[in-house]
């Protein structure tokens, strides 16, 4: 009785959502006690993805922006730490700022076009803007490497200490997505998130409202390109090795299918979207008699579980899960007032 | 002093000159009312006041100030607050944040410190939460914090949105048809819920299409037609001016075009 009471306040406390990613989180750190080191690596992609996936739904689910170009901020973030060692000899820690800083110039500068345009322009433009960045990956061979790419990347350095082993590697890029979760959930609820959501419901009654949204669009671009670009630096360390045809729209795309899937500005559902779009390939390559086709059956699952998302019968079902979760927490708090 | 002076308002959109040469003031503690056929530039008197449309010429000064050159955050911070015709609300978000938003310009703390927890946030955030149920009182909306606001019904949703403008504490309130869509009951509560509204702001600005809240709350009411006001007055001189009955009824006394719906 005590320990349920005591769960329910934290429940009250945390919100569903939260509790449900910090369990997820707690999971998942456990996953390198039970799997062999190829299924590791798998979750260290999916991990990834979701710091990638979260940036991205700042942009689309609290900004009300679509980027087709997300890939770019990503890339710039997997360059700067890679050049940094390339050219320096610098490790993960010391690049870590310039990361930053890169990332949120990438994403500043992509803030200024996109605050003036709406629709169609904004597809043009994201799409233009990533392919642009991609172009200078490729050619600026001083800087880059070229077509070469930027081979036996090292592993994470942490103040001195190597991150040499898988789990270590996805331990702390775990890490990474509890403080990426964290900081865009104190954005989120404060003021800055409250007027981003606004301009995102009606830019035009935002505005009436003094909401600077010139500002505000070049903040909210700026910070979801940091965050995309931290998880483009952990990539280059985790897979050593980059080239620009890992920077292209393709992944701009798996990007925003992590963000749809998990729900627009629901940041628990990019979790469980990149874990589910970064293991399903994977799964569907070791059915053999699907291999050939299973680009096929990931596109139908893909269209199925949007569907489900925006379907009636899922939002039923989603309500009624709501309604017996709520009923569960309100027997409980009921049974506190009895004691 | 008047509160708000307009001087030779004019704009164009292509070859239409939507508002023509208007000049009227405001005065404080008044209802200043605002009528017209449809398309006579009643919203566009209020985009422009509000800074979303910039006048080819014309002025207009608040409490002495020019507006000239001010951005439409400015407008709020200085005084301007508006409802839409077509109401506006942020859709996915709760009552209480609608206001909040309203409230945004007030609330002293900026991005920075909105990203990451601190005592000023925290300390500016609560207060404004506390203002919050003032304002759900003042519209009677206590009840509906935490709802969507678009799962309200009609009504409430106009109230909310008045409530929303009055969170920025303007000096000038403008209401852009707030009847519409009510029915006759519900017009009559908002007339008074209008009038009450001098306890919070300096004066309001009212477009309205329905005659009996215009004629029986307005201080002063000033007739549009295709963009040049035709009368001003109190509302018994309009009511008798043959001119704004021939803008009503058209020339010959044709059907009576009620433009509100
Ligand atoms: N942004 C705009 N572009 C072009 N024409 C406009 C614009 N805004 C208003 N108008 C025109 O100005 C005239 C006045 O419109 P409006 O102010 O909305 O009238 P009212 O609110 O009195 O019904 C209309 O003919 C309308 O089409
Ligand atoms: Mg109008």
């Amino acid at each position: 009785m005590k320990n349920e009471n005591k769960f329910t306040e934290i429940v009250k406390r945390l919100g569903v959502r939260h509790l449900i990613f910090f369990v997820t989180m707690i999971v998942l750190a456990i996953v390198p006690l039970f799997v062999n080191s190829y299924v590791l690596k798998i979750f260290q992609s999916a991990a990834i993805n979701m710091i990638f996936g979260m940036s991205l739904n700042l942009l689309m689910g609290i900004g009300g922006t679509v980027s087709f170009g997300h890939a770019a901020f990503y890339g710039v973030g997997a360059y700067t730490t890679a050049c940094m060692w390339y050219h320096f000899g610098w490790n993960f820690t010391s690049a870590f700022p310039l990361v930053i800083l890169f990332s949120a110039i990438a994403g500043l500068l992509l803030a200024i076009p996109m605050s003036r345009v709406t629709g169609r322009y904004v597809t043009i433009i994201t799409l233009s803007y990533a392919e642009i960045l991609n172009l200078i990956m490729r050619n600026w061979t001083k800087v880059t490497n070229g077509v070469m790419g930027i081979l036996n990347i090292p592993n994470i350095k942490l103040f001195g200490f190597e991150l040499a082993y898988k789990d270590e590697q996805y331990w702390f890029i775990l890490v990474l997505v509890v403080v990426s979760y964290v900081m865009i959930n104190w954005l989120v609820n404060s003021k800055l998130g409250r007027n981003l959501q606004a301009m995102r419901d009606d830019s035009i009654a935002a505005e009436a409202m003094g909401i600077p949204l010139f500002s505000h669009k070049v903040i909210i671009f700026t910070i979801s390109a940091i965050f995309a670009g931290i998880a483009g630096a952990l990539y280059a360390h985790i897979y050593g090795y980059i080239d620009y045809t890992v920077f292209t729209s393709n992944l701009s795309f798996n990007c925003i299918s992590v963000v749809v899937v998990g729900g627009l500005g629901n940041f628990v559902g990019t979790i469980f979207g990149a874990l589910f779009l970064t293991i399903l390939p994977e799964m569907l390559r070791n059915v053999e008699f699907l291999f050939n086709y299973r680009m096929i059956v990931y596109g139908v699952i893909l269209v199925l579980v949007m569907w489900w998302n925006h379907s009636i019968p899922g939002a039923k079902i989603k309500a009624k899960l709501r309604s017996i979760f709520n009923k569960l927490i309100h027997r409980n708090v009921e049974s506190v007032e009895e004691v | 002093m008047s509160l708000l002076e307009v001087n030779n308002l004019t704009i164009a959109f292509g070859g239409l000159v939507a508002v023509d040469d208007l000049s009227f003031t405001m005065e404080r503690g008044q209802i200043t009312s605002l009528i017209g056929p449809n398309g006579a530039g009643k919203t566009t008197v209020i985009n422009m006041l509000t800074g979303f449309y910039t006048p080819d010429s014309g002025e207009v000064k608040l409490d002495g100030e020019l507006t000239k050159g001010w951005d439409t955050t400015q407008y709020v911070r200085k005084g301007f607050n508006r409802t839409f015709q077509n109401i506006r609300l942020f859709s996915n978000l709760t009552v209480e944040d609608n206001i909040l938003i309203g409230m945004q310009h007030r609330i002293p703390y900026g991005s920075f410190l909105s990203l990451f927890p601190n005592k000023v946030k925290n300390t500016c955030e609560r207060e404004a939460r506390e203002e919050v149920t003032e304002i759900l009182k003042k519209i009677g909306l206590e009840g509906h914090r935490y709802d969507k606001s678009t799962s309200l019904p009609y009504g409430m949703q106009r109230k909310l949105e008045i409530g929303r403008a009055l969170a920025s504490k303007p000096k000038v309130l403008l209401l852009d048809e707030p009847a519409a869509g009510m029915n006759p009951k519900e017009k009559v509560e908002l007339s008074e819920f209008i009038k009450s509204l001098l306890n919070d702001v300096d004066g309001i600005l009212l477009i309205e299409h329905d005659m009996k809240v215009i004629m029986s709350i307005s201080d002063k009411i000033i007739v549009l037609n295709h963009g040049a006001k035709i009368a001003e007055g109190k509302p018994e001189e309009i009511q008798r001016n043959p001119e704004v009955i021939e803008a009503y009824l058209g020339r010959g006394g044709k059907q009576h075009v009620d433009a509100g719906e």
